[in-house]
């Protein structure tokens, strides 16, 4: 017990922040700080919207201009594979949604003008996006309910134990991925979907 | 015991306990398949957890100069800050069908509008498809016009079943696009609208359709030039 004392006094001081933190870190953070401006930098540039991904933050963010369009948090993410490097990237395809086709001559009553339009409300809250890079982003919404809850955890779980299986099988297949899932809220899931088209460019911020 | 008395062995303990053995050993086989199907996934598990971390990544950067990253972050945060919007702009969200009014980070009115359906439409005739969405990115208040009138294209009759007219006089629609309609380019305008219940819902072909009130707002006090960012 007695040398476990300084060992104690130690942990409580750097959780009070008396223990400063090492200049390799201050040198980390300069150094992503530089990576991420300097991604924002070309993107903003342009006058097309990009997206930020910033597991860091725990935020996903529509910008344009550098200029906030809507930012929505992460609740939740599990990362699996290669670490990707923090900068550019994009969507290069996501999970597809049939559009609704407009029938010529039909007549426009109230239904069926509900099952000729797309909105919000419409949009799926679970989706796979793959980004460029080999980065494969499974959305998945927070759910309500015991039953639901209880279900979703398994889930989790099931991705947690197969993810190194997955691995050998990448390897297998000679490629290197990384496997990433998020926990949305489902109204902002659903804006997600909405708003990041295929082609979009955007800048992913991985977790230190 | 008296000689030639036969005792009768006991029937029924005999085929219990050969039941009861079976069933062990069938236990005992299950378990060591549970077992040996286990130590298979773990040992899967653990070639492919050490393959995951020791897969090529991004090599740990080296920082040589702190200083000079430091300033470098600095420059570059004034260049964002410079692109920025400043001064009034427009932000249409398609999703929410909303439309806010902006003078740098201050939102000075948020309107309710309705933007494109997401619908398609293909020409029985064959050839040409239509999807109607309002278009995303950055545009710029292009034209502004009083009581404008509606030239109808040939998906506003395809949608209707009627054949497109020859004349040119036979496409021309008044009173439909309200008092007033700002142009956005590429023939997408921001403007009125007889359907003022609609208006928070995605049911347009693409223009994005505003209230009276809030349309004369904009017209009076966004000039041309303004920009407009849609999402």
């Amino acid at each position: 017990m007695r040398r476990c004392v300084p060992a104690l006094v130690l942990a409580a001081l750097a959780l009070a922040g008396a223990v400063p933190a090492s200049a390799a870190d201050d040198a980390l953070s300069l150094w992503r700080e530089n990576r991420l401006l300097v991604a924002e930098a070309a993107l903003a540039a342009t006058p097309k919207p990009y997206f930020q991904l910033d597991f860091e933050r725990r935020r996903i963010a529509l910008k344009t201009r550098a200029l906030v369009l809507f930012e929505v948090p992460i609740e939740e993410y599990g990362l699996w594979g290669r670490r990707p490097a923090i900068g550019p990237t994009a969507i290069e395809r996501r999970d597809a949604f049939s559009r609704p086709e407009i029938r010529p001559g039909e007549e426009k009553t109230q239904e069926k003008l509900d099952e000729q339009i797309l909105e919000l409300a419409d949009m799926p809250t679970a989706y796979r996006i793959f980004l460029a890079g080999g980065v494969e982003v499974e959305v998945l919404s927070v759910v309500e309910g015991r039953w639901q809850r209880l279900r979703q955890r398994a889930r989790l779980w099931r991705w947690r134990l197969s993810r190194p299986l997955v691995t050998l099988r990448q390897r297998r297949e000679r490629r290197e991925a990384t496997t990433v899932y998020l926990v949305l809220r489902p109204a902002d899931a659903q804006r997600i979907y909405w708003s990041f088209f295929e082609g979009l460019d955007g800048i992913l911020v991985p977790p230190r | 015991m008296p000689e030639g008395e036969v005792v009768p062995a006991a029937p029924a303990a005999a085929p219990r306990g050969a039941v009861r053995v079976a069933l062990a050993t069938a236990l005992k086989a299950f378990l060591v398949l549970i077992g040996l199907a286990l130590a298979v996934f773990a040992a899967l598990s653990a070639a492919g957890y050490y393959l995951a971390r020791s897969g090529t990544g991004p090599a740990a950067p080296v920082v040589e100069n702190a200083k000079a990253l430091a300033a470098e972050n600095q420059q570059l945060l004034k260049k964002l800050e410079k692109i920025r919007p400043k001064g009034q702009f427009l932000v249409v969200d398609t999703g929410k069908n909303r439309l806010t009014v902006r003078d740098g980070d201050r939102v000075v009115r948020e309107v309710v509008v309705s933007c494109g359906s997401g619908g398609i439409l293909e020409d029985p005739k064959g050839g040409r498809t239509w999807v109607f969405d309002t278009p995303r990115g950055e545009r710029q208040l292009r034209s502004k016009a009083k009581n404008p009138t509606w030239i109808k294209p040939d998906w506003a009759f395809i949608e209707e079943g009627e054949a497109i007219p020859k004349k040119y006089g036979d496409r021309i629609e008044e009173g439909v696009l309200g008092d007033y309609a700002l142009g956005i380019g590429d023939g997408y305008f921001l403007h009125g609208t007889l359907y003022t219940r609609l208006l928070g819902r995605n049911v347009t072909h693409g223009c994005v359709r505003i209230g009276d009130a809030d349309l004369e707002y904009l017209y009076k006090n966004v000039p041309l030039g303004t920009r407009v960012y849609l999402f």
